[in-house]
């Protein structure tokens, strides 16, 4: 367990912000963090879509219960905090 | 005729190139200093600059326009035109003195490196009036704000700010570093004085000069057209020198400095300046909108004079022109949102009547700044009470501008502005972050330079910054109470909006 | 801890001058405390410690042996600020003017003797290039100086001398219109650079030109090299003129003599500032010592060339031997 800076982008957010999470937290508990420190999400939250988590430049989010431990995210690592657009209907 | 024209000798007073015989070129012009790219002194004896002024003329006229600019301050005093003056207004003062003053006494520094290392007589001479411009602008804005350190501390940044570690004077001295102090002769002629001062100063000298009149400041007007004019002359060194270069096939070097010259201009004047035109300036009072005066003076001015003189325009045009539906609101934003991070109080500029200027000003700002950004800020403040810092975290900042990196809130595709997005970078295993792909370019171009140094945000994480609270970062920038900004209106704009909610209950 | 602090109240003045006893000067609110970059030895840029002008800077400003004083604390004895500077020199040059038109109206130049015709493209006219130099070497000194106060002084001695070369400028042109073969605006370069009247200086300047360390470049600049310049180039070449029936040129010496004593004023306060910490005295005289003998070589070269002044070399070098007994440097 260890405590390490983040960058992270959240969803139509206006500013990068840095915070501060736990190696143990899961994607999902990193996304609360965010959410906590934003200053339009509320407006900006669509409920019942859970917010995803991926690196700057990569394509597909880590797995929701994965653990930034897990993930490999170390210090100031960017991290886009995302909805994704669902699946088109066929 | 009893006396001689200036044509008659003015080419014999700049004819002052020789060949060095006790000490090598290289010795009397290093590279570090003076960075002609190997360009031997024969080369830059074709300098010819196109503003040509004597000493004789350059005094007369100085004495005349300082004779001008004093009088009319001192006729003025009396008035206590900034007891009445609106509050944004006064903030603008305060903003525009502690970002310039003393930048500008440095700036003759820069000015007297090309006045000994430029290897152009006619550009040495150039630069001995420019770097008494700089002295003269250094002086007379310091001396007109020390009349009104009585009414506020913050007006004692005129000369405290520098000197600090305040985030945007960070941000400034990057700047002014890169294409200036820290910069060789031929680097400051096309960076400070071709890119810089012939493309932007007069967003913020002639732009402002046009608010004040409006908002009734003549003071303040004449001095910023008075500086205008020095910044006239002085900045047409560059271009001969731009010429010189291209004409010795060292065009992409030419363009690479001029390119890094104006992204990074841009950043600070959507610090600086776009914040004090479409937020601070009251909103009868508005000349033009910075996005206006952008488009007139940089995209139309300044774009054909780059074009005259052989160069392209920079490859991030496009980049640029999209920033401006977005950069300086996010500035303003953060500011706002941190305003005891900054020694001026910080109006937010976002009465009704203001909005519906900014949604004219700029298509889309109400379902982007407006719906994303200020309806939940003031929704919060209703409810809960207003507080000071808003800001509920540490933002990150870019490790070129120094600034916070920001994007459009509620941006989604199709919408003006742009995302919110960082642009990272891993050097030598570290990891840097820009705001946007030019920031990123720039440090790309020469990571030698700009690699060791850690930003404001980068100091807090590597617990540089201690205690790491709110205090300790404002003990940090050296803001105390009495000079960290607050709300410019002490909050008293919330009223229209708790009438709207009155009424709509 | 700021929290812990009352509020800040305004002041009447600046903070950093709030402190003092008296109320500041014009001089002191608008010249003081403006150099931001020589406070932080390690990195004297926001940018990194090792790009090629911090190296630069930690070398030859921080780096020098002239140190240990708090250099924003030096004032200029004359207070000098930008407006009237140009309120002083505007006064000058308008007095400057008035020679040259009544001279001109009055023929004075066909009126010279064609052996002084003669002296002049060679020992007057190239002198732009010697001032041209100082103008250089002072601009070094703006950039490199540890205090704005310094750097003030020194922005108005570079401008003093572009005002020398503007002067020599003129009167070659107006020279050459009654004398156009006589070399006037052609024969200059060729004298600066092969003349031996003017190797002496030639060699001198390109030496100061390239001694970067702030204190060694004002030592060798405004201690030396420049005194000794002005003591032959303006004093006694303006002497021979008189001796010659050419009384303009010491006219027009007299007001630059006045941009002179300017200089002499500040840098004799500055050497003083300095040597309220004995150290930086025995440096100064080091230096002095080293450049002393090239400028006394520069001093006896040129004016051995000047027609009929056997005591010229002398005179001049006494005077720069004088100006530095008064400040104990020799």
């Amino acid at each position: 367990m260890a405590q390490i800076p983040i960058v992270h982008n959240l969803h139509q957010e206006f500013v990068l912000y840095v915070s501060i999470v736990d190696t143990q937290n899961t994607m999902d508990e990193v996304c609360q963090t965010a959410a906590q420190l934003s200053i339009g999400f509320e407006k900006n939250q669509q409920p019942d879509v859970p917010l995803r988590v991926r690196k700057v430049g990569a394509e597909k989010p880590f797995p929701r219960d994965m653990t930034v431990a897990e993930a490999g995210i170390t210090p100031m690592t960017s991290l886009e905090l995302f909805y994704e657009a669902p699946e088109p209907t066929p | 005729m009893a006396l001689l024209d200036r044509a008659d000798w003015y080419d014999i007073a700049r004819d002052t190139n020789w060949t060095p015989k006790y000490v090598t070129e290289d010795a009397l012009f290093p590279e570090e200093q003076s960075g002609t790219l190997g360009l031997p002194l024969e080369v830059w004896e074709s300098y010819d600059e196109p503003y040509k002024v004597t000493y004789r003329e350059y005094v007369r006229t100085q004495r005349e326009k300082d004779a001008g600019v004093y009088s009319v301050k001192a006729a003025l005093q009396r008035a206590n035109f900034l007891d009445q003056a609106e509050p944004g207004w006064v903030s603008i003062l305060k903003l525009h003195y502690g970002a310039f003053a003393t930048l500008e006494a440095m700036a003759s520094s820069a000015e007297s490196r090309m006045a000994r290392f430029g290897k152009a007589g006619g550009l040495r001479n150039m630069a001995t009036f420019g770097s008494l411009d700089e002295n003269r602008h250094g002086q007379i804005q310091l001396y007109f704000p020390h009349e009104h350190v009585h009414r506020s501390r913050q007006f004692d940044w005129a000369t405290k700010s520098m000197h600090t570690n305040e985030w945007a004077v960070v941000a400034a001295r990057h700047l002014f570093d890169d294409i200036m102090a820290g910069r060789d002769a031929v680097g400051v002629a096309l960076m400070l004085t071709f890119a810089f001062e012939t493309g932007f100063s007069n967003l913020q000298f002639l732009g402002l000069a046009a608010d004040a009149a409006q908002a009734g400041d003549i003071s303040f007007s004449n001095l910023a057209s008075s500086i205008q004019t020095d910044e006239a002359r002085h900045a047409q060194i560059g271009g001969p020198a731009v010429k010189i270069l291209i004409a010795n096939g060292k065009k992409a070097e030419a363009q690479r400095l001029v390119d890094i010259a104006i992204w990074r201009a841009w950043t600070l004047f959507a610090t600086v300046t776009g914040p004090s035109m479409d937020y601070y300036t009251p909103l009868d009072r508005r000349e033009k909108s910075f996005k206006e005066f952008m488009q007139e003076w940089v995209f139309g001015q300044f774009e054909r004079t780059l074009l005259d003189i052989g160069l392209e325009r920079p490859w991030y045009w496009d980049t640029m022109l999209a920033d401006l539906d977005t950069r300086h609101h996010g500035m303003h934003a953060g500011i706002w949102t941190f305003h005891k991070s900054v020694w001026w109080d910080v109006p937010p500029g976002i009465s009704r009547a203001e909005r519906a200027w900014l949604e004219e000003k700029y298509p889309g700002w109400e379902e982007t700044w407006g719906a994303h950004f200020w309806d939940p800020i003031i929704a919060r403040f209703l409810k809960d009470g207003p507080v000071d810092t808003v800001l509920p975290s540490m933002v990150q900042l870019c490790n070129m501008a120094q600034v916070p990196i920001t994007g459009t809130p509620g941006w989604t595709p199709g919408k003006t502005g742009r995302p919110l997005q960082d642009f990272p970078l891993e050097h030598e295993g570290r990891l840097y972050h820009f705001g946007s792909e030019v920031d990123r370019w720039i440090f790309q171009q020469d990571p030698d330079r700009y690699k060791d140094h850690l930003s404001v945000a980068d100091r807090m994480v590597a617990g540089m910054i201690q205690p790491p609270t709110l205090e300790g970062l404002l003990d940090y920038f050296s803001l105390q109470e009495g000079e960290w900004g607050e709300d410019a209106l002490g909050h008293s704009w919330l009223e229209e909006y708790r009438q709207e909610q009155v009424q709509a209950a | 801890m700021s929290t812990e602090s009352e509020p800040l109240k305004p002041l009447r003045t600046w903070s950093h001058l709030a402190g003092r006893r008296r109320r500041p000067s014009e001089y002191e609110i608008v010249s003081t405390n403006l150099m931001y970059d020589a406070k932080n030895a390690e990195s004297p840029f926001e940018l990194g410690p090792n790009i090629p002008l911090s190296k630069w800077f930690k070398k030859y400003r921080h780096g020098s042996p002239l140190s240990g004083r708090d250099w924003e604390e030096f004032r200029d004895p004359d207070e000098l600020t930008y407006r009237a500077y140009n309120i002083l020199q505007d006064g000058q040059e308008t007095y400057i003017e008035g020679l040259f038109d009544q001279h001109n109206e009055l023929q004075y130049d066909a009126g010279l003797t064609a052996a002084w015709v003669a002296t002049l493209p060679r020992l007057y006219t190239p002198a732009r290039y010697a001032y041209h130099t100082v103008q250089m070497a002072s601009h070094y000194l703006v950039q490199i100086v540890p205090s704005s106060t310094i750097r003030n002084c020194a922005t108005y001695q570079a401008a003093d001398a572009l005002r020398c070369v503007s002067h020599r400028a003129y009167r070659t042109a107006e020279l050459k219109q009654i004398y156009p073969d006589s070399g006037f605006g052609t024969a200059e370069r060729t004298a600066w650079e092969n003349d031996t009247a003017w190797q002496g200086f030639r060699e001198l300047m390109e030496k100061v030109l390239v001694a970067y360390d702030w204190g060694e470049s004002f030592v060798a600049l405004n201690l030396v090299a420049k005194p000794a310049m002005d003591e032959a180039l303006l004093r006694q070449l303006a002497a021979t003129g008189r001796r010659q029936g050419d009384s303009l040129l010491g006219l027009i010496a007299d007001s630059e003599y006045r941009d002179v004593q300017r200089s002499r004023t500040w840098s004799t306060a500055l050497v003083r500032f300095a040597g309220e910490r004995p150290e930086n005295l025995v440096v100064i005289r080091g230096w002095v010592e080293q450049w002393l003998p090239l400028a006394e070589r520069a001093i006896d070269a040129y004016c051995r060339a000047l027609p009929d002044s056997p005591q010229a070399a002398t005179t001049a070098t006494q005077a720069v031997h004088g100006f530095l007994q008064s400040l104990d440097l020799h």
